[in-house]
């Protein structure tokens, strides 16, 4: 199983051959839409930043949570065979899976975390096979859904699946930050520290759910709007 | 989606600098193949779909079969360090016009530094161009040095820009040990003869599964002048 800490490190890391590095987390579109305002007003990207972590990430990592807790609650279960009480063992997961769908209005948004967890799932299943009792070999399936298995398959605790989902959004903006606005990288790891606090409050709040009803359903009407523009973008650096 | 084994193409990659005619490279292959070959192509152009555009303007292939990966501005990425994107859009391009037989990749140009990762392709082709200096196929790189087939491309150009095409094509020859170079213009059709009989012949090795995929490295060979005057070359290997 290794070290859970250290699972959660390889996770978080820009390094992790999951095709990270053609995400922006909506900054680009955001940005050409004005953010940032050619520069005058870099700070707007830690602002970003803070906006979803209480909306759209605050999702995500409620579904990371409950996708980590619905495994180890099967994985726990001792199943008679023939048990009809106790739900195939792919089941939950796409109980989650529709859950999150269904607090995801935009398809172009749902299209990008399913093609960027098919990557991870991609990568999982040779890192950490044991996600195979959970998941098909390939399949678009929503990331926190493909990260909370792997959460659950290397001993993470529900801390560290929300802190993992929030940490890694973040990231994702403010890396893309230094390639389509003139910030100065320190000032972005600065923000990024700045950050922590709005992360810990998330991690406090969806760590504890165990029911999928409990999932919270904000959103961001402008992130979805932008997204859509993005997608028939011809001149884009990143995928999202 | 299960594994499908049985519809693997040959996957090709094509790297070099900028301008130096990977989407033109391509274009040219797929007019050339393209009624004895099943062909898909994966662009990953650095800032616009210009070169998936190019290809599928050029109307030598299904547009289609023509898709654009984005690479976050990362081309050296793409192909390299972190390949995901880029295999699943070479996968799903085989799983959807099963069978093809060969997927070219077109790497979004870069430096001399950039090579395909075994794990994306199985041979990979790499582009200079003689506008770019005679110099630089003598100053290597591991593209130049080990890629499968070099191409030294615009030799029509090469009365303009005051290169010597022969010696070019000797330098690389020389940095390469033996493995083949093609002196390449699109307005010289025994060149494009030599390429497409190349793609053809190592499409055959790959499918009767003779060919292990060759890493060019992404060390470069490095040269300095030693105590004595005389000029040192070496690879690091660290």
């Amino acid at each position: 199983m290794g070290n859970a800490e250290l699972v959660a490190m390889m996770l978080a890391d820009g390094r992790l051959p999951t095709g990270g590095h053609t995400q922006s987390g909506g900054l680009e579109p955001a940005v050409r839409a004005g953010l940032g305002a050619d520069g005058r007003q870099l700070a707007d990207v830690a602002a970003y930043v803070r906006d979803r972590l209480r909306t759209t990430t605050r999702v995500e990592a409620a579904v990371a949570v409950l996708t980590r807790h619905m495994a180890l609650a099967l994985s726990g279960t001792k199943v008679a065979p023939g048990d009809k009480n106790v739900p195939e063992s792919p089941e939950p997961v796409a109980l989650v899976e529709a859950a999150w769908a269904a607090r995801v209005p935009s398809h172009v948004v749902r299209g990008v975390s399913r093609r960027q967890g098919r990557l991870l799932l991609r990568l999982a299943r040779r890192v950490w096979p044991g996600v195979s009792t959970y998941l098909p070999n390939d399949g678009e399936i929503a990331r926190p859904v493909v990260l909370g298995v792997v959460g659950a398959v290397t001993g993470l605790s529900a801390e560290q699946v929300a802190r993992t989902v929030a940490y890694d959004d973040a990231q994702t903006v403010i890396s893309a930050s230094l390639k389509l606005l003139p910030v100065d990288p320190a000032d972005a790891a600065t923000w990024l520290a700045g950050l922590h606090d709005d992360i810990e409050r998330l991690v406090k709040d969806v760590a504890p759910l165990t029911r999928v009803d409990e999932i919270p359903a904000d959103g961001a009407p402008l992130i979805d709007v932008f997204a859509h523009h993005h997608a028939i973008e011809r001149m884009r650096l990143f995928h999202a | 989606m299960p594994d499908t084994p049985e519809t693997r193409s040959f996957r090709l990659g094509v790297a070099g600098p900028v301008g130096t005619g990977k989407s033109s490279l391509i274009a040219t292959v797929c007019r050339e193949l393209a009624t004895e070959l099943r062909l898909g192509v994966i662009t990953n152009d650095i800032y616009t779909d210009e070169d998936a555009r190019l290809l599928r303007s050029a109307g030598v292939l299904d547009p289609e079969r023509i898709r654009a990966v984005e690479t976050g501005a990362c081309p050296h990425t793409a192909i390299r360090d972190d390949v995901t994107p880029n295999l699943i859009a070479v996968e799903d391009l085989e799983r959807d016009f099963a069978p093809l037989d060969v997927v070219l990749v077109e790497s979004g140009g870069d430096n001399l530094t950039a090579t395909f990762s075994p794990a994306l392709v199985d041979a990979q082709i790499f582009v200079l161009d003689v506008a770019g200096g005679g110099d630089v196929a003598r100053k290597g790189g591991p593209g130049i040095a080990r890629a499968d087939l070099l191409i030294v491309n615009k030799t029509d150009l090469a009365p303009y820009v005051g290169v010597d095409v022969e010696q070019m094509v000797k330098d690389a020859e020389t940095a390469r040990d033996g493995k083949p170079v093609i002196a390449l213009s699109r307005t010289d059709p025994a060149s494009i003869a030599l390429l497409t009989a190349w793609v053809r012949s190592m499409a055959h090795v790959v499918r009767t599964g003779d060919h292990t995929p060759v890493d060019p490295g992404p060390m470069a060979p490095h040269s300095h002048i030693g105590e004595n005057g005389e000029v040192i070359t070496h690879v690091h290997t660290h």
